[in-house]
């Protein structure tokens, strides 16, 4: 309970902090919005008289608005500035303050994106069946969930080297190539395409994009997702332990 | 014949007015409110070619502002200026070359990655300087700055003390002969601060520079500065030699008495006191008068006049305002 | 001849002092790999479900992706390391400052005298790309083409320098407006021909944001052959904009230094 407070606090000063920076927030809209966007326009050069590759596209933009993770700046630079010494003397775990800067930030860029996207969308004739909407709405919870304490363990990484950016990157682009954005699941060469479907990408982006999109069995998308979210809970959870005791050991 | 010369210079300049908040974001992006800030105002001063002069006053008071005009980089509202018979804000290569303006708080620019040698062979291709010039001037700063140990280090990992040693050695590779020097000694320890202050004393006996000083440390100005020019609020409040500065901003000396038993004295204000010794802050003009009655009626044992402290002098001074 | 001394002398220097660190050295080869993976992949996806991409053949998009990665390559090496985040990295450390201090032209020391080399381990991958699509194309290039392509690619390199110094311009009159992620972003849009976006959007990267000269424009040319009204348009345009970049600078200055007034 007390977490859930501590958390509510620190999202509410970084919804604040971050409402000065509201033109830095649109260039991270624009820079959320590009990859999925290219991917659009190339699939619609394929395939220009198929109506859901606008809509599957829309839905993916909306879905990487409402999931990017920064961590690699909000948490990785405070290791290496040292100033993460401070919180990890705080009576309160290290992860809230990341996790509120990662909600604030989300939600500015849903605010300030998602209404643009929306429009644009619908005045393209993009139509979305709104049951599959609400329906897909908890596997965007739990994507979401997913990016973060992916690009949180990767970010982690910055306990060891300095070239945290790289591996963030790296990370960001498998999502890209494996999770629907840079084309969709579907058209994929097999193999890749079996490979992809089970992997923890495609459950972060593209399923449930194609949940709201085309409709889906919501049990089975949800399972693949739960799967991974304990999996990845279980990194995390080892990877800060691990990185903890190393950066106390080396002290700064 | 003058190194540099300010006549009448001013700066305005216009700063925009923000409030806080969102809306106020938003709004200054359409229409933006301005305040006028005047820093500096009417400034005039000559310095003579080989003078060392010390530049200080409060924060704020324009010092940095003034540098930067006469160095070239700031141009200025109004007023006239001639630094080795140029002007500086047109920025000629020839001129450029005879300058330098070093900042305590950047002393070093450039790629990081690059070691010493590597910086110092990038200044003599970047301001012409002959190689042999370059290798005589080099092993004399090598000698003064404690260089050696320092030539194959890169720059990001050198320490605060290190780095003022090389930005001084990167000016002064090319033999400038106005030496512009800001906070030279900020952030430094007791024992760095001393060591720049000693170089900049041979540097200036062994090449004649000019040198116009800042520093906020009056050991700094006392060291090195026979001249001291004070401006507060961007104007210049004294020009002269600095020992006449204490009694002109401190109406004020101090009376050091050690008197044996007796009451404690009673005239003027006593500013210190412990067994048997007391420090007395005495208007100037009655110094004389004061000492008389303290022989008479006190037991004295020990009597002396002494200037107050400069940095006490200067620090009131800073704090009450200088008018 | 002193400006290019210059640059020499801090690209040797820099060159030297990065090999010191043979990690990253690896580093940056597998990201340079990565990177370039990332964009090809998605091409050779679309050629599994299709022939052509918006009239473009899967060589001449290969050539299309290894000149990006070529001009990409060579900003990131050259002009990223002077300009990126230029109102932290050049105004407020002081390091325009230093420059306006320094006897050589103020927008050459700004845009041009840092330079990462350790970067140009990119156009590795890149003149494979390029010579994988070269190899896999139907007609050999012409000379005509080449010529053109080498030209094209210059006059591309210039007004990627022009658009960088342009962007960093703004910072004299709003500093707090950092536009870089979104540069960076506009950037992407030249890995793919332009042909593939919508009209309005095709009229302002060929004419606004001119992202078509950086990469479609020279891999049309190279495989296509050379049209003169292309190439005279391409100079013009890396003419025009460096004049505008110059002027901006100069613009800027006047108001850094306070001479406006």
């Amino acid at each position: 309970m007390r977490t859930f407070v501590l958390l509510g606090f620190r999202i509410r000063q970084e919804v604040l902090e971050w409402s000065g920076a509201w033109w830095f927030l649109a260039t991270l809209v624009v820079q959320a919005v590009i990859g999925p966007l290219i991917g659009l326009f190339v699939w619609s050069a394929v395939y220009p008289d198929d109506p859901t590759i606008a809509r599957y596209y829309v839905a993916i933009i909306l879905v990487t608005l409402m999931t990017e993770s920064f961590e690699q700046h909000t948490f990785s630079e405070r290791i290496y500035d040292g100033t993460i010494s401070h919180e990890l003397l705080r009576p309160q775990p290290v992860v809230i303050g990341v996790l509120g800067a990662n909600l604030a930030i989300r939600a500015w860029l849903t605010f300030l994106g998602a209404p643009v996207v929306l429009l644009t969308g619908l005045s393209l004739g993009t139509g979305f069946d709104w049951r599959s909407v609400l329906v897909s709405l908890p596997a965007v919870v739990l994507a979401a969930a997913l990016v973060f304490l992916l690009t949180f363990l990767l970010s982690m990484t910055a306990f060891w080297t300095q070239r945290v950016h790289a591996v963030v990157g790296f990370g960001h682009s498998l999502i890209f190539l494996f999770g629907g954005t840079a084309a969709p699941v579907g058209f994929l060469p097999d193999l890749w395409r079996q490979v992809a479907e089970l992997s923890p990408f495609y459950a972060m982006s593209g399923l449930p994009a194609e949940l709201a999109a085309y409709g889906g069995s919501v049990w089975s998308a949800l399972a693949l997702q739960l799967f991974w979210l304990v999996v990845l809970l279980a990194a995390v959870g080892l990877l800060w332990r691990a990185g903890v005791r190393r950066y106390t050991a080396v002290g700064s | 014949m003058t190194a540099i010369e300010v006549a009448g210079l001013s700066m305005s300049f216009r700063a925009p007015v923000r409030k806080p908040g969102l809306r106020a974001a938003f709004g200054s992006l359409v229409r933006r409110e301005y305040r006028e800030v005047q820093a500096l105002d009417d400034i005039s001063f000559a310095i003579a070619p080989g003078e060392v002069v010390g530049f200080i006053g409060p924060n704020g008071a324009g010092k940095t502002t003034t540098m930067k005009i006469l160095s070239g980089i700031l141009h200025p509202t109004g007023g006239d200026v001639r630094v080795l018979e140029s002007v500086p804000w047109q920025r000629r290569a020839g001129f450029l070359k005879r300058i330098a303006f070093v900042r305590g708080s950047q002393p070093v620019g450039g790629s990081q990655e690059l070691t010493v040698m590597d910086s110092l062979e990038y200044q003599r291709l970047l301001y012409d300087v002959p190689r042999a010039d370059f290798g005589d001037t080099l092993k004399v700063l090598e000698e003064l700055l404690r260089l050696t140990p320092l030539l194959e280090r890169q720059l990001r990992a050198l320490s605060l003390g290190e780095r003022m040693r090389v930005g001084l050695a990167l000016a002064l590779i090319y033999r400038p002969e106005v030496l512009f020097l800001d906070e030279p000694t900020i952030g430094l320890d007791v024992t760095a601060a001393g060591q720049i202050r000693e170089f900049a004393a041979d540097y200036v006996s062994q090449t004649g520079a000019t040198v116009l000083l800042t520093s906020h440390y009056m050991a700094d100005v006392a060291s090195l500065c026979p001249r001291l020019i004070l401006i507060d609020r961007g104007r210049v409040e004294y020009d002269g030699p600095l020992a006449e500065l204490s009694a002109r901003l401190s109406p004020y000396k101090l009376v050091r008495i050690t008197a044996r038993g007796g009451p404690a004295p009673d005239v003027g204000e006593v500013v210190e006191s412990s067994e048997g010794m007391w420090v007395l802050r005495v208007p100037r003009d009655e110094v004389a008068q004061t000492t008389a009655r303290l022989l008479q009626s006190l037991e004295v044992v020990d009597l002396a006049v002494e200037e107050p402290p400069l940095e006490k002098v200067i620090d009131r001074a800073y704090r009450e305002g200088l008018r | 001849m002193k400006l290019l001394n210059l640059l020499g002398a801090s690209f040797s220097m820099s060159l030297r002092r990065s090999m010191a660190f043979r990690i990253n050295l690896v580093f940056d080869v597998l990201l340079a790999f990565v990177g370039l993976g990332t964009a090809v992949a998605p091409v050779l996806i679309v050629f599994t479900q299709a022939d052509t991409l918006a009239g473009w053949s899967k060589a001449e998009t290969l050539v299309l992706i290894g000149t990006y990665q070529l001009i990409t390559g060579l900003r990131g090496t050259f002009v990223d390391p002077n300009l990126s985040w230029f109102p932290d990295n050049g105004i407020r450390n002081g390091k325009l400052d230093s420059y306006l201090l320094q006897p050589a032209p103020s927008l050459f020391l700004a845009s041009l005298s840092l330079s990462s080399p350790l970067t140009l381990i990119q156009l590795v991958p890149g003149l494979g790309v390029l010579g994988w699509g070269i190899a896999v194309a139907d007609v050999r290039p012409g000379p005509a083409g080449v010529l053109g392509y080498l030209l094209l690619v210059a006059a591309a390199l210039v007004v990627t320098w022009a658009l960088s110094v342009l962007l960093a311009c703004l910072a004299f009159w709003a500093p707090k407006l950092q536009l870089d992620v979104f540069y960076h972003s506009a950037w992407q849009l030249g890995r793919y021909p332009t042909d593939i976006f919508t009209r309005p959007l095709r009229v302002v990267l060929t004419y606004v944001f001119p992202m078509a000269l950086i990469a479609s424009v020279p891999s049309a040319t190279l495989l296509r052959g050379a049209h003169w009204p292309v190439l005279l348009g391409a100079v013009l345009a890396a003419t025009v904009l460096s004049a505008l970049a110059a002027t901006a600078w100069q613009a800027g200055l006047r108001r850094y230094t306070g001479a406006t007034s």
